[in-house]
């Protein structure tokens, strides 16, 4: 255990953040979806592609801490 | 309006996720099927032989993705124009390994954009339209047929193309004069073979117009030793002028054909096929020659 988590609770760990990847997705399409419909004010906006550029960058941290616990399912 | 046939499916234990990759692919007037379990996804499609293309994510809690397209691929082997495309959350090894043997279309990872989505399913869609149309027209005795005889035909120019290419580092007058009236037929059946083919068996996507036309003319000139004006190669591609001068502008762009000075009169130019052009030609012949004697 390189990272100084113990192996039995890697499996654990690896879906949670699974399900977190896949809630960050949802809010993440969700957002989009609403930016693209072109109806939002320009404030409402701004704050859309925020919150969109938070999550994008969420998701890409949740890819760095895959990569230290390693790679293997669930994918 | 009637709606559009449903053509694809997506698999994900989230409903969220279903609603909303349906939404994105609605909004592009592609209508989707969707299921919650890889038994309900396996159900749909023996249900639904219209099925082109199913999207399924891969780690779902009560069902291995990569196990359900596996067995997809098996019980579904009489349909291969079956299109899969992968959802994950990360990319890794395993994953890649997983898409080639499952031969995916592609895989998406999570967060899912929309054009990404758009884009795949789009593209696995016309692949899939374009396997049916070819199997199709090998089913029917008349049109197993002429795949045979369009492949002859095809094999035979390749080995025209792949002669000329050979002869033709520096020595393009003695190449143009070896040329027998067999190629220049040749070549005119074949172009008509094509041309008749196209639309009924590949589709516009394989073979876009006019660029197609104008691609199978610049190969029978220079098969027959012709010199092709640009006012000529546009004209052979029946298409308005303007569109015709732009994807000549394109091919030449694209590097599969340049404009020469004509030798006879140094104020004309012609357009023929370069090396490249020549080379693809070579290689398309002999690709359809495959794709057609296998479905036959």
């Amino acid at each position: 255990m390189p990272h100084g988590i113990p192996d039995a609770q890697i499996p654990d760990i690896r879906r949670l953040l699974h399900d977190v990847n896949d809630e960050l997705s949802i809010a993440a399409l969700q957002l989009e979806m609403m930016l693209e419909a072109g109806s939002v004010e320009a404030h409402s906006r701004d704050s859309l592609e925020e919150s969109l550029e938070a999550c994008r960058k969420a998701a890409d941290a949740l890819k760095q801490v895959w990569i230290l616990l390693g790679t293997r399912s669930p994918t | 309006m009637e709606s559009p046939v449903a053509r694809v499916l997506i698999v994900d234990d989230e409903v969220r996720a279903l609603r909303l990759m349906s939404r994105v692919l609605g909004s592009s007037a592609i209508a989707c099927h969707t299921a919650e379990s890889a038994a309900d996804a396996m159900a749909v499609l023996r249900q639904t032989p219209e099925i082109d293309v199913v999207l399924s994510d891969i780690y779902m809690p009560t069902t291995d993705g990569i196990e359900f397209l596996g067995t997809v691929r098996r019980e579904f082997a009489d349909r291969p124009w079956l299109q899969l495309l992968l959802v994950t959350g990360q990319a890794s090894l395993e994953t890649a390994v997983a898409a080639m043997r499952l031969e995916a279309s592609d895989y998406l990872f999570k967060p899912i954009e929309p054009k990404s989505l758009r884009e795949s399913v789009q593209h696995a869609l016309t692949r899939a339209e374009s396997i049916r149309k070819v199997r199709s027209a090998a089913a029917d005795p008349i049109g197993s047929r002429e795949l045979l005889q369009i492949a002859d035909t095809a094999k035979a120019l390749a080995e025209d193309m792949r002669r000329t290419i050979e002869q033709d580092s520096g020595r393009r007058e003695t190449a143009n004069s070896g040329k027998t009236e067999d190629t220049g037929l040749r070549t005119l059946k074949l172009l008509q073979k094509l041309q008749e083919a196209r639309s009924s068996i590949f589709g516009e996507a394989v073979m876009p117009e006019p660029a197609w036309e104008m691609l199978a003319e610049l190969m029978r000139a220079r098969l027959t030793g012709q010199h092709l004006s640009v006012t000529s190669l546009a004209l052979s591609s029946k298409s308005p002028m303007t569109t015709a001068l732009r994807r000549i502008e394109d091919l030449i762009q694209g590097g599969l054909a340049a404009r020469m000075p004509d030798p006879a009169d140094r104020r004309r130019t012609y357009v023929e096929l370069t090396p490249e052009g020549m080379a693809r030609m070579q290689l398309f012949l002999e690709g359809f020659a495959r794709t057609a004697l296998a479905s036959s």
